[in-house]
């Protein structure tokens, strides 16, 4: 009976196909062994509803051509969720993913080095009895440290086949596919679990999963039993799954549970020893450690401890810390200015090829300020996106960015969030849009939801048109450098202050429990960096771009209409749709000290922030120079210095950036958070705004600085 | 063993009391049922020897080392495991006991170097 996929990916072929999932502990070389696997020919899409991605390849077993589905589950440490990425990977494995099959077989990826931590993961997924094959990984690592896995051995303790891989050297991948495809179609039913549990467990966990098998008569046996272990570990089950069973099985949950307490036993505690002490078992029966590697473990200096003794010093650790995240700003800074600009010269290049061939006109405008325009300002984000991710794959792949979180968990836990936060944040002074991107990695919903809203007060390089602007016109020469840092400094200081603020009230939750692993270091894959990178670009250029593109089109019918023949650039814009809407706002923003010519710029600089200066140019009639346009508010007798610190205030805190609007609709998957996020921080900017000038008045604070 | 060895051994501690270094072995975890499943996951199940590596140069997180893995945690979440320290210059390992002395030590450290 073919399932339902309501998965725009899914051709007819894979209907057909068997569906492998790859699935294994986080830091296991998992994604690095999918992206080798699959190459360019993965899809990457979301599962319904929510913010996890889905990552599907198709490959071929070569001797059969048989077509089979790879499905690269987010990693996991157990079946016991607790993030979401582990709830969506463990519904996909229990087969009650609504819209999401079953998968067929399992190909669960074992880091070698670090064998019975992923070990526990490997027996919760034998117990759901579908067919598998065990990859091993990071064997070099446990070499270096002196340990080799017996596969034979190995095999034959779990039951299941296992191989071996090291995808940097490109050993063993080739062999993959033949070995899943001659993975059997399933297995015999009602296998015995392999160790050991107290009878009445036993008994309990029988009863339960016959009665989920009853409900729904699908399940296999040993499908049922996992889902009834998980369904008894957890305390309280979460009430979006609870839905899915009817009363009577949730008491019999709840009285198995009193059973068990009524008789001393903790079930999870139960549950996990049994396992880990087969673990134990399958480690003594299959892990050779040679004398040197006794010695090291002995002496506690595995290479990646001793490198840590600096890269974790409580000096130099800082030192590079700091010296790394200086590098990786610098690099989205500076260095995609120039590939930027040539975006910029090619859209220039683009708009005037289009309005040489073509005749003028509404559409040719059209064409020329709205479409490509748009396209360029979508562009203009790909280098930074690119290095950005270029610099935090690196990081992550070797295992540094563990390292990062392990040492700023202190300083970001004072505003309640997580280490993990620091890297988006840092990168949003460059650009929010790929510090947004970045947040993916943190696990806690509520931490990351603080990092997405607070991420735009960062100052980002697209404020800095609008801050050069101010202060060339406005201050004086030897400050204008302290007005510069105290603009980024308010925006810093604003955005710790939300983020305290939004968890003390709105996303208040429990500090999320820090677990990270620090991984021994070790060579990324380039082939791994690459496809990352590539496909953040691709999510934001298909998922944001739409967005960016049609905000620009409205943007540019704002400026434009409605048209007025003879009028130039200035009459144009002052009677359009945005010049009305620059001065029916005037009431609002006049408190502000602002006026309907900052109230014109303000509509039409709400796709993009850099577009304030243009607008402004076009309002004062001067050229493209900014030097011009300086002097000429300078002259402006309605203009001061205090007004300038006020625009500049106004564009440190406001949300004057369609882009980050369409990523953060992207990542948070609706549109609640993003308006969200443009109402409080128009009536932050707004309130400080007016304080400043408020004050400033007050104080008489006019005068040239 | 020896006495203080003895002592020392009967000590029941949090994990994060230990020195840098030094190793114990979990006794039991306190703390909420949620965190103790997820402690108990990672490994942390009754008599395993866990070392605290080292502290976060803020003092917090700290640095632990277990089943041939290192994880960090926050000295909150870590204070639940409680552990009885092992003696610091017995390093027990699962296949049998080894005692170093301080040669044999920096001897290990000097050939790690050299690898």
């Amino acid at each position: 009976m073919p399932l339902c996929c309501n998965d725009e990916n899914t051709t007819p072929v894979a209907l057909g196909a068997r569906r492998l999932a790859v699935v294994g502990n986080p830091n296991s070389g998992k994604t690095t062994l999918f992206n080798a696997l699959t190459g360019l020919k993965q899809k990457v899409g979301n599962y319904p509803g929510v913010t996890v991605e889905r990552k599907e390849g198709m490959i071929r077993v070569p001797s059969t051509s048989e077509p089979l589905l790879l499905i690269d589950l987010p990693g996991l440490y157990s079946l016991t969720p607790r993030s979401p990425d582990e709830v969506i990977a463990r519904d996909v494995l229990l087969g009650r993913l609504d819209g999401e099959r079953k998968p067929d077989a399992i190909v669960n990826i074992v880091d070698a080095s670090n064998i019975e931590r992923n070990l526990y993961l490997t027996t919760q997924l034998l117990e759901l009895g579908l067919p598998m094959l065990v990859v091993l990984t990071m064997t070099d690592i446990a070499a270096r440290d002196g340990k080799t896995v017996d596969e034979t051995a190995l095999s034959k303790a779990l039951g299941v086949p296992v191989t071996s891989v090291q995808v940097q050297k490109g050993k063993g991948v080739v062999r993959l596919p033949e070995l899943m495809g001659a993975l059997p179609l399933s297995l015999p039913e009602g296998r015995s679990l392999p160790y050991n549990l107290p009878p009445l467990v036993t008994k309990e966990c029988d009863e339960l999963r016959d009665l989920l098998r009853t409900d729904n008569s699908d399940k296999s046996l040993s499908q049922a039993f996992a889902e009834a272990v998980t369904l008894l570990m957890v305390d309280k089950i979460p009430a979006d799954e609870a839905r899915r069973y009817n009363t009577s099985l949730l008491e019999h949950v709840r009285e198995d549970q009193e059973t068990f307490a009524s008789n001393g036993i903790d079930f999870a505690t139960v549950m996990v020893e049994s396992r880990y002490g087969w673990i134990e078992q399958i480690r003594n029966a299959s892990v050779v450690i040679s004398d040197e590697a006794a010695a090291a473990k002995n002496g506690g200096h595995s290479l990646s401890e001793r490198v840590d003794m600096i890269l974790l010093h409580r000096f130099w650790g800082y030192v590079i810390f700091f010296g790394l995240m200086a590098l990786v700003f610098q690099a989205v800074f500076t260095w995609a200015q120039a590939p930027m600009n040539l975006i910029g010269d090619g859209q220039t290049a683009a708009a005037t090829f289009v309005q040489h061939h073509y005749p003028a006109g509404p559409l040719r405008d059209l064409i020329t300020d709205g479409v490509i325009s748009g396209v360029g300002t979508t562009v203009t984000f790909l280098p930074q996106i690119l290095i950005l991710f270029f610099f935090l794959s690196l990081l992550e792949d070797t295992g540094y960015l563990a390292r990062a979180a392990f040492l700023m968990d202190k300083l970001m836990s004072k505003v309640g969030l997580h280490g993990k936060s620091f890297i988006p944040m840092l990168s949003s002074f460059a650009c929010a849009i790929p510090g947004i991107m970045a947040t993916r990695t943190i696990n806690d919903r509520k931490s990351r939801l603080v990092t997405i809203l607070v991420s735009p007060l960062m100052s980002c390089s697209a404020r800095l048109p609008v801050y050069s602007l101010m202060i060339a016109a406005f201050i004086s020469a030897r400050y204008r450098g302290l007005t510069m840092i105290c603009m980024y400094l308010t925006g810093t200081i604003m955005a710790f202050a939300i983020a305290w603020l939004f968890k003390k009230t709105l996303l208040r939750s429990a500090p999320p429990r820090f677990f990270i692993e620090l991984p021994p270091y070790h060579m990324p894959a380039p082939q791994s960096i690459l496809l990352h990178m590539l496909d953040r670009s691709l999510i934001f250029l298909r998922r944001a771009g739409t967005i960016i593109l049609t905000a620009s089109v409205l943007i540019w019918g704002m400026t434009s209409y409605p048209h007025h023949a003879g009028m130039d650039r200035h009459e144009q814009l002052i009677h359009s749709y945005a010049g009305m809407t620059g001065r029916v706002i005037e009431p609002l923003i006049a408190p502000l000290g602002f006026d309907w010519r900052i109230g014109i710029s303000l509509v039409s600089s709400f796709a993009a922030r850099e577009v304030f200066v243009s607008s402004m140019s076009v309002i004062y009639s001067v050229g493209d120079d900014t030097g011009q346009l300086a002097a000429a508010l300078r002259s402006d007798p309605k203009f001061s210095p205090l007004l300038g610190v006020c625009v500049m205030i106004y564009y440190v805190l406001a949300m004057q950036c369609l882009s980050t609007v369409a990523v953060v609709k992207r990542e948070t998957n609706g549109w609640k958070w993003p308006i969200f996020m443009i109402a409080y921080m128009s009536i932050l900017a707004w309130v400080v705004t007016f304080l400043v000038w408020r004050l400033g008045s007050a104080l008489h604070l006019g005068a040239h600085v | 063993m020896d006495n203080s060895a003895a002592a020392l051994g009967s000590a029941m501690v949090p994990i994060c009391q230990l020195k840098p270094g030094q190793k114990g072995t979990v006794v039991r975890l306190d703390g909420e049922s949620g965190l103790r499943q997820h402690l108990l996951e990672m490994g942390f199940t009754k008599g395993t020897e866990v070392e605290f590596v080292r502290q976060a140069p803020l003092g917090d997180p700290v640095d632990l080392r277990l089943r041939g893995y290192r994880l960090s945690l926050r000295r909150n979440e870590a204070s639940v495991v409680i552990v009885r320290p092992l003696p610091t210059e017995t390093i027990t390992r699962d296949e049998g006991n080894t005692v170093f002395g301080p040669s044999s030590l920096s001897r290990t450290a000097h050939q790690g170097a050299n690898r």
